[in-house]
């Protein structure tokens, strides 16, 4: 284990730097014509959506409620299926993945939770440590048995989010916004090359909101990771993305700065959803 | 037209649909208690009245008098009574953990969220879990002593079957309870099924399947003590031979040592409960 002085000097070493330049040329990931209907459902959520995401690129996906943000990010990593199109991450076509290359592939890809999706009877640390269960031996992963150079970084992960003396607490004894710090460390311990982020301040105060998406862009940027982020508040995302992707009923209806997007622009992208998909 | 239908934006096919539901369950209440009056009128009329011996009865101070010959109880049982007890306790405990252990696959087999064998499998642990409960642990200790001969050992299967059916059930429904986040979370981070199970399910069921256990534990040293009547062992044995003894005062020793372990097993189990679940 662990001193809180031992704590202090240690500091998270990001699992990736920034790439050289011709590699920025190369998208990280290119999403394609890419449509999700739910088994039952009368009509597509995502109707055609495709982009590009260079690496370490910060971009915000913004759109009102059942414009089917979360379902984008949860096709990119194939947690729901899409029904056509095509998503590859640097040269792996993640749509043709099964089994163990899906599992693969998804390291890859960390992702962050709107209500953390965390173990809530593990400590903070063993949360963190999970991150990168699937890549220990199996028999490793199932007795929790980590290397101590693993433990030594995922606890400078959580010293550098402000929990490094939190990390023997039980996660259900935490509040809103140490839980959602926890959910960021778990994603980057995976050192993954893209985050997934959905929403993840919409259950956080506004005050604690802002730290919390400064922390993940400051941190995705010295991982040198590229991030998705889904943000329900248009003010959270003008702030801290350059680039934004709005989505309205499934379709991508702008896709550049946001500085393009005026008053208007923004009153049509939240104002003409069409209600029954909410 | 009511004040709710006149409501400007209000949707009165939604609100006729909404007092139809409300109707429906009103009607199903009223239908549900009168049959149960029904029922327990007619249980009285036709199996109390006429199946009651009320002439052998007698008057109350005949009743005072029967009763009164369990008292005082018989204390020279006492030094007796050790071995048939730690007997008991045994069989609870070990019968309670062979139970658990049979309940598992029930569970999951059971669990309407996961029916790893599909619709025959579903109803066959479904099917399992209603035979379990439905059969009186007497019952089973009568099977058992005539499959295995008299003795613990009958016990012990007895009470793992009768165990099988509350414990298997309350595991399946915990099953289908589960927060389905943190295995999404797993999922997406590409962890295997395995580690899924093994770090996002069963920590979710181990308090439930904890306190059931002990729950159960409670109940079967509750059970053990009277699966000795038909000779499986334990105090009932002790308890059987006193009663044709015409020994009421050993009676009321054997029922009191019962009941001291029942209570200390009740204590042991609270505590547990309030550590680990």
């Amino acid at each position: 284990m662990f001193e809180s002085s031992d704590m202090a000097q240690l500091r998270f070493v990001p699992a990736r730097h920034a790439a050289p330049a011709a590699a920025l040329a190369e998208p990280l990931l290119q999403v394609e014509n890419l449509r999700v209907r739910y088994p039952g459902a009368p009509e597509d959520v995502l109707r055609g959506v495709g982009f590009t995401l260079a690496p370490r690129e910060f971009v915000a996906v913004i759109g009102a409620s059942g414009s089917g943000k979360s379902t984008l990010l949860r096709a990119i990593n194939r947690l729901v299926e899409p029904s056509a199109g095509s998503v590859r991450l640097g040269d792996i076509e993640v749509t043709a993945l099964q089994g163990g290359a899906l599992r693969r592939c998804r390291r890859r890809m960390g992702m962050i939770f709107q209500e953390f999706n965390l173990i809530e009877r593990y400590r903070v640390l063993d949360n963190v440590l999970l991150g990168r269960v699937g890549s220990q031996q199996a028999l490793r992963a199932l007795f929790s048995i980590y290397p101590a150079t693993m433990i030594a970084e995922a606890a400078a992960l959580l010293n550098r989010v402000g929990l490094g003396a939190f990390l023997d607490q039980r996660v259900d004894a935490l509040s809103g916004g140490q839980r959602q710090r926890v959910g960021i460390c778990r994603a980057l311990f995976q050192a993954p090359e893209l985050l997934l982020v959905d929403e993840p301040t919409s259950s956080l105060d506004p005050r604690i909101a802002n730290d919390i998406m400064a922390q993940i862009r400051d941190l995705a940027q010295e991982s040198g990771v590229a991030a998705l982020c889904n943000i329900h508040d248009v003010a959270l995302a003008r702030q801290f993305a350059s680039r934004v992707i709005a989505l309205r009923d499934g379709i991508i209806v702008h896709d550049g700065p946001f500085d393009e997007l005026d008053e208007a622009a923004l009153g049509g992208i939240y104002a003409a959803t069409d209600r029954s998909r909410l | 037209m009511s004040a709710a239908q006149a409501m400007p934006g209000s949707n009165p096919a939604a609100l006729a649909r909404w007092r139809q539901a409300r109707r429906r369950g009103h009607m199903a209440v009223l239908a549900v208690t009168s049959l149960l009056l029904a029922l327990s009128v007619w249980a009285v009329q036709g199996s109390v009245i006429p199946g009651t011996d009320w002439r052998r009865m007698g008057g109350f101070a005949e009743v005072v008098t029967g009763f009164g010959r369990f008292l005082p109880p018989d204390p020279t049982l006492l030094p007796t009574l050790f071995e048939p007890a730690v007997q008991t306790i045994l069989i609870a405990i070990i019968g309670t953990l062979l139970g658990a252990v049979m309940s598992l696959p029930v569970a999951v087999l059971g669990a309407a969220n996961l029916r790893p064998l599909g619709m025959p499998g579903y109803l066959l642990a479904r099917g399992l879990m209603t035979m379990s409960r439905s059969i009186h642990e007497i019952v089973w200790a009568l099977i058992f002593v005539s499959a295995v001969g008299l003795g613990a050992f009958a016990g012990i299967l007895a009470l793992a079957c009768r165990s099988v059916g509350f414990v298997s059930k309350l595991l399946a429904e915990a099953i289908e309870r589960i927060d389905m986040r943190p295995v999404e979370a797993m999922k997406a981070q590409g962890a295997r099924p395995l580690d899924m199970v093994r770090h996002a399910i069963v920590p979710q069921l181990l308090p439930i399947g904890l306190g059931t256990l002990i729950f159960e534990w409670d109940i079967n040293v509750n059970r053990a003590a009277v699966l000795g009547l038909v000779g499986a062992g334990g105090l009932g044995l002790t308890f059987h031979n006193q009663l044709i003894a015409s020994n009421y005062a050993g009676v009321t020793t054997v029922l009191l040592t019962i009941l001291a372990i029942i209570l200390v097993g009740e204590a042991i189990s609270v505590r547990l409960r309030r550590r680990l679940v």
